[in-house]
């Protein structure tokens, strides 16, 4: 019986010794043939609405450009990760390792692409990563992650600087309690009061919020000149609404944020949106061609104006495909994919300039906008200044920047 | 050939084939076995409290989520290996467990539920809020495995084989005699009481083996997930694990393993065929619920062995009085 038991045992470690072959190897240097690219988005949650436009983008520019790249046709495999960390690595492991993924776009919640950036770093398949990034990746500086629209803080920063210059020293920021909104609030925060501008308190309510009357009786006991609004999609509806409620428009400065005055809480706010003011990166009533056609297809395609998640969607997309063009048709290796993304530069595109700084971040112009009134009387934001060469740093050098925390709640820069 | 030897053999044989897996599937559905796995190990060490204590836990994701979080730390933090962080991981889990115990073991039923509840919750809370110690929503780095086990069919091995350890000493513990008046506690408290023993210290003793056995599995868990993040520890988690238990059938000493496959599986199959899988799993669920209300292991049983009229369903827990005769 033990000599039985022992020769089984032995024909385990036998078998383990041999190891399982692959059971999919995608050859990455093909060059003809579907190209098959995983889409991850928010497609439920809090964060759905944003996630439709980011979809939607990226299905106008195939619609835009036959379906293909490099003549290749594109399969695109759409996964939705409800907004949550495990959901986000779940079904991006089902993508690479299931579904044969040539490459991975996506995703759009911050919580989830940093689980994201830090799985595929463990995979041969490169992560296009199309909203604006935790901070986290400009410290990693993963080599197989291609941030195409910068990092959540670098967009802010500007209006730190401007707040200040414009008489705005006392400010309260109000921002979404979750990596996103904390990294927004960062970028802001550090600028202003680099400037010499005062914190006078920083609000955070959750991501989901229901209910904005505490949070605005609280900011109503709190001098201030001015309040930041770092609130993301849904919730920032819910609070401008709950300030107009309670009568506060016109007796404070509201200064928008990135994502805080962007289309897509605009589409929610209707009329009343007219003459906020924000800072973007991304403004669908720029007065350009690239933008002024992009803006017109999508809404003749989805009976709305675009977000910065729509654009971002179809930069994504058509950043890939110049990259694949310039790959010779394929994707190839993963690191060498995204040395290839880095070397390309837009002179226009539907944001603005744009170009890749010497660590592989992109630097965008970015806007101070006004709400004022589009097509078909529907609010969009027009640009009033332009602020160019913003990078992820803040204005800082790198080696600076990277002596500092990632932005968090607990840090919201200057010298920690 | 009698009962016991055929169910031995089957176990061996069910085994033998789960580590043959990675030689059938490719890479994708083997990381989904692991999953399975480290959720099977979870869903018998629960069943520790509902099946043999008679007390429902819904704040088992906490425990799981703080072993997870321990070991990413300690591998951060520490610079500790696989092993020792493990080691750690499940020294940090049982004083949470003991905490959490002292706070449960007074109560039964729905005032039990309650404060699990509220306990886990605190976990997902401190996960959430405590940034500079978890990483907030961007969670906490992880994924690091034993060394020279790191491949994806190796890591799988590790864990099957802790599954298979964990369930045969939590096979022995059930059969001992701390693991009977665990047993007879449920059957019978006040009987317990007259006897000498306290209930609340038999409960206690059950939620800390528990507990242990939770933070086995999250030790797993922290080697195959790049990031241990506050979802792990959402109340989502604990309901999942509590469904496990309930599907594959509490009254079968494998029956939660069972769950867990089948829940686990299930999900990774249905999400990729539909966006709208977390209705059909509910539909699934309602299904067991109401055609398999022993869970899916005890309705197969009753099938396999229609001679069961002398005895009522629960003929498997021993009579309590045979604690009387220690």
């Amino acid at each position: 019986m033990r000599a039985r038991a022992l020769a089984a045992a032995g024909l385990l470690v036998a078998l383990a010794a041999c190891a399982p072959t692959a059971a999919r190897d995608v050859d990455v240097n093909r060059t003809t043939g579907p190209l098959t690219i995983g889409f991850v988005d928010s497609l439920s949650g809090p964060l759905a609405g944003a996630g439709q436009d980011m979809l939607q983008g990226a299905q106008l520019w195939l619609a835009e450009h036959g379906g293909a790249m490099s003549g290749r046709p594109v399969e695109l495999l759409v996964e939705d990760d409800h907004g949550s960390t495990e959901t986000g690595v779940q079904v991006t492991k089902r993508l690479v390792e299931a579904r044969g993924a040539d490459l991975v776009v996506g995703p759009l919640a911050g919580n989830v692409g940093v689980a994201l950036g830090r799985y595929v770093t463990t995979t041969e398949v490169p992560l296009v990563y199309p909203i604006p990034t935790s901070d986290v990746f400009v410290h990693e500086n993963y080599p197989t992650v291609f941030p195409v629209t910068g990092t959540a803080p670098q967009f802010n920063a500007p209006l730190g600087d401007w707040a200040v210059a414009n008489g705005h020293k006392r400010v309260l920021t109000i921002c979404s309690d979750y990596a996103f909104g904390q990294q927004v609030c960062g970028g802001f925060a550090d600028r202003f009061r680099a400037s010499g501008g005062e914190l006078t308190a920083q609000l955070w309510p959750p991501l989901g919020s229901s209910d904005f009357a505490p949070f605005i009786s609280q900011l109503q006991r709190t001098p201030a000149d001015a309040v930041f609004v770092g609130l993301i999609g849904a919730d920032s509806v819910k609070f401008l609404k709950a300030w107009k409620d309670f009568g506060m428009t016109g007796k404070l400065t509201l200064l928008g944020s990135d994502p805080g005055f962007d289309q897509a809480v605009l589409r929610g706010v209707g009329a009343d949106a007219v003459g906020l003011v924000s800072i973007g990166h991304f403004a669908e009533g720029r007065d350009n061609p690239l933008t002024r056609r992009f803006s017109d297809a999508f809404q003749a395609k989805y009976k709305k104006l675009p977000s910065y998640y729509a654009a971002s969607g179809y930069l994504s997309l058509d950043w890939t495909a110049r990259a694949i063009e310039a790959n010779g048709g394929k994707v190839g290796a993963a690191a060498d994919f995204v040395k290839v993304m880095r070397t390309i530069s837009y002179p226009d595109s539907v944001f603005g300039p744009i170009r890749v700084d010497e660590r592989g971040q992109p630097v965008y112009t970015t806007y101070l906008r006004e709400v004022g009134r589009g097509p078909g009387n529907l609010p969009w934001n027009t640009v009033t200044a332009s602020f160019p060469d913003v990078g992820a740093t803040g204005g800082l050098s790198y080696e600076e920047y990277l002596a500092r925390p990632v932005f968090s709640r607990d840090y919201q820069g200057g010298r920690p | 050939m009698s009962d016991r030897n055929r169910n031995v053999i089957g176990v061996v044989v069910l085994v033998v084939a789960a580590a043959l897996l990675p030689y059938i599937v490719g890479e994708y559905w083997v990381g989904i076995g692991t999953e399975a796995a480290i959720f099977a190990i979870v869903a018998i060490g629960l069943n520790v409290l509902i099946g043999l204590g008679g007390l429902v836990s819904v704040g088992h994701a906490g425990l799981f989520a703080a072993s997870a979080y321990a070991t990413s730390l300690a591998q951060q933090r520490l610079d500790l290996d696989f092993v020792t962080s493990g080691l750690v991981a499940i020294t940090v889990t049982l004083l949470i467990t003991a905490v959490f115990a002292v706070a449960a073991v007074r109560t039964t039923g729905m005032y039990f539920l309650m404060i699990t509840l509220a306990a886990g919750m605190l976990v997902w809370g401190l996960a959430h809020r405590w940034s500079s110690l978890t990483g907030g929503e961007n969670g906490s780095v992880s994924g690091v495995r034993p060394g020279g086990l790191t491949r994806y069919y190796q890591y799988y091995w590790v864990v099957l084989a802790v599954l298979v350890v964990v369930a045969l000493l939590l096979w022995a513990f059930q059969r001992s005699p701390a693991g009977m008046r665990v047993r007879a506690t449920r059957d019978s408290a006040a009987r317990m009481t007259s006897l000498g023993y306290s209930p609340a210290g038999q409960r206690f003793v059950a939620f800390l083996v528990s507990g242990a056995v939770t933070g086995v599995a999250g030790v797993l868990y922290a080697g195959y997930y790049p990031v241990v993040s506050p979802s792990t520890a959402h109340l989502s988690m604990s309901i999942l694990f509590m469904l496990m238990v309930i599907a594959g059938g509490s009254a079968v000493f494998l029956g939660p393993a069972v769950g867990a496959v089948v829940l686990t599986v299930l999900r990774a199959a249905v999400s990729a065929e539909t966006a709208r899988w977390a209705t059909v799993m509910g539909v699934i669920l309602v299904a067991v619920v109401l055609f398999a209300p022993e869970g899916i292991t005890g309705t197969v049983r009753d099938r396999l062995r229609p001679r069961r009229d002398p005895d009522p369903p629960v003929a498997v827990r021993e009579p309590v009085t045979a604690q009387g005769q220690r």
